[in-house]
């Protein structure tokens, strides 16, 4: 499965004076398997491109093609629990895969497999979903999102709202489910640390323009003038350029996280026994 | 006398559940100060946020802001005139079709005169980077410009409290920088501010953090304090700052560390 983007623009006019071009001729290849990062400031169009690529909001001009279409393609909004409607958490996650045609008894199983992959309590799944706590909501609109078995899952600032062990189980867990489900992934952020440890591939906007469609590495290697937008890299590769700078021999351009801090140790314990001088 | 904001013995439950929410929760501040209060989710920090500002009343024990009591209904028109609270969605407090009339909505409701409201809202929208957004609906905004908005909404009420739960959630660090600078400023002006969140980084110009699990309070000190207990810190779910927690994973025994720089010294250090 791929999804193509040619030239797409969207454009929002609400009716008052306010106008605003959201995203300016974007073009992407999105292939399944792949893990990809949306960074950009604040109302760069990471948004808007999701609802775009999810099929929920129509370009002003050019096109979404998706070819080989092996399942759906599934986005998790900002902030998901604001759309729970149902009287259980069982429920809720059940609405998805309801609408999927499917039989009762892989609903079901489809709702236990979600709800236990997003390690939420048992006793909590017969709960109201707006009784639980944010975090748990959080992990309540991921089982909804994954029950659905999509080959793209789209998430819109997944870690809002997480604590950190929240944060650590959701990389665990999406690790897991991509290894499963060999599903793409396109995840919206503003923590590259997190998103460092799922996504090799980064797009990057700004005012709604791709400025980069790079990998960690390539970003790290000339991070320079997107610095000046204010975003951040992963604080390992950070740590690299800066040792790097500072006339160590490590290289920073490292796409993986597992990479980066295997490259941090090595030259750690390289230095320690002296097998290279500084 | 002198504290400005008391928590006297503050416990809530919610109806119809057996788990409590807040537990006999004490603490008292002076005009002026800036708490943090830190814990994983569930912990009951947006529980005793909302206790904080009288939306909830104590189940027992008392809330006092400037020595009136969100227990008595005869309190509470001062009390929702001295508190704000920034809400962690901030869709949940819109109210008005634009930006603009967005952060006038509290000014119309404080008897001013229409060149004093207008004022206030033109410097409220220019303090958060706004100006080009005030014809916008609100619930159009991108989610980093709605928290800058919610923000704005509070800020030209001038609050004696302000309350923030996870105010700079969605934003990018450069926006994220331009809100810590405001907050600084206001805390400069004598603004006294409880921030929750769950991470430490957010918080390390706090005069105070109070960390909750389980809906009660287990430890107060500062941030430096906090950060010298790592792995406590971590059972009780607080987010160590980025650099602590690869400080420790290297193996670097100095946890007082929160910059870059620090970091990279300190690893020269280890060769």
């Amino acid at each position: 499965m791929e999804i193509n983007l040619e030239e797409v623009s969207v454009e929002f006019d609400r009716g008052h004076s306010f106008k605003r071009k959201a995203l300016t001729g974007v073009g992407i290849v999105l292939m399944e398997q792949e893990a990809t990062a949306l960074i950009g400031p604040t109302g760069s169009g990471k948004s808007t491109l999701l609802r775009v690529i999810a099929g929920l909001l129509k370009p002003t001009s050019g096109r979404v093609k998706i070819s080989k279409k092996s399942g759906p393609i599934v986005l998790s909004i900002q902030e998901p629990h604001r759309g729970f409607f149902a009287a259980t958490v069982w429920e809720e996650v059940q609405f998805g895969p309801e609408n999927q045609g499917l039989s009762s008894a892989e609903i079901s199983a489809r709702v236990e497999w979600a709800l236990a992959a997003v390690e939420l309590p048992v006793e909590k799944w017969e709960v109201p979903p707006f009784l639980l706590s944010g975090g748990e909501q959080r992990r309540v609109a991921l089982a909804s999102a994954i029950a659905m078995k999509p080959r793209f899952l789209l998430l819109d600032e997944p870690t809002i709202g997480l604590d950190r062990t929240g944060k650590e189980s959701l990389v665990i867990l999406l690790k897991k489910i991509r290894s499963e489900t060999k599903m793409g992934l396109l995840i919206a952020s503003h923590e590259p640390n997190f998103l460092y440890a799922i996504t090799n591939r980064v797009l990057l906007l700004e005012q709604g323009v791709l400025r980069a469609d790079t990998t960690w590495g390539l970003l790290a290697a000339r991070f320079q003038p997107f610095a000046e937008l204010g975003l951040e890299l992963p604080l390992l590769l950070s740590v690299l350029l800066q040792l790097k700078a500072e006339g160590a021999q490590v290289n920073p351009e490292q796409n993986m996280e597992t990479e980066a801090l295997k490259e941090l140790r090595q030259f750690l314990r390289k230095e320690r026994e002296g097998v290279e001088g500084p | 006398m002198g504290k400005f904001f008391i928590l006297d013995q503050v416990t809530y439950c919610y109806p119809g559940s057996e788990k409590t929410g807040v537990c006999q929760v004490n603490l008292a501040l002076k005009a002026g100060e800036f708490l943090a209060v830190l814990g994983a989710n569930g912990s009951g920090k947006s529980t005793l946020a909302r206790l904080c500002c009288g939306l909830l009343k104590p189940t027992s024990g008392q809330v006092l802001v400037d020595g009136f009591s969100t227990s008595k209904e005869e309190d509470l028109c001062e009390i929702y005139q001295q508190v704000g609270m920034v809400f962690q969605h901030p869709d949940n407090q819109f109210v008005a079709s634009t930006v603009e009339t967005e952060v006038a909505f509290g000014l119309e409701n404080r008897t001013l005169s229409s060149q004093e409201i207008r004022a206030a809202v033109d410097e409220g929208l220019t303090y958060f980077h706004l100006d080009d957004l005030k014809t916008a609906e609100p619930h159009y905004l991108s989610g980093g410009e709605k928290r800058l908005l919610s923000l704005a909404d509070l800020w030209v009420l001038k609050p004696k409290l302000l309350l923030l739960d996870e105010p700079l959630a969605m934003l990018d660090p450069g926006a994220r920088k331009r809100i810590n600078l405001r907050l600084e400023e206001l805390r400069a002006a004598g603004q006294t501010i409880i921030w929750f969140t769950h991470s430490l980084e957010e918080v390390m110009a706090a005069d105070q953090v109070m960390v909750m699990a389980n809906g009660r309070m287990v430890w107060l000190g500062s941030p430096l304090e906090l950060l010298r207990l790592p792995e406590q810190a971590r059972a009780w779910g607080v987010s160590l700052p980025p650099v602590s927690q690869l400080a420790l994973d290297l193996g670097i025994s100095n946890p007082g560390l929160i910059n870059l720089n620090e970091l990279v010294s300190e690893i020269w250090k280890l060769i």
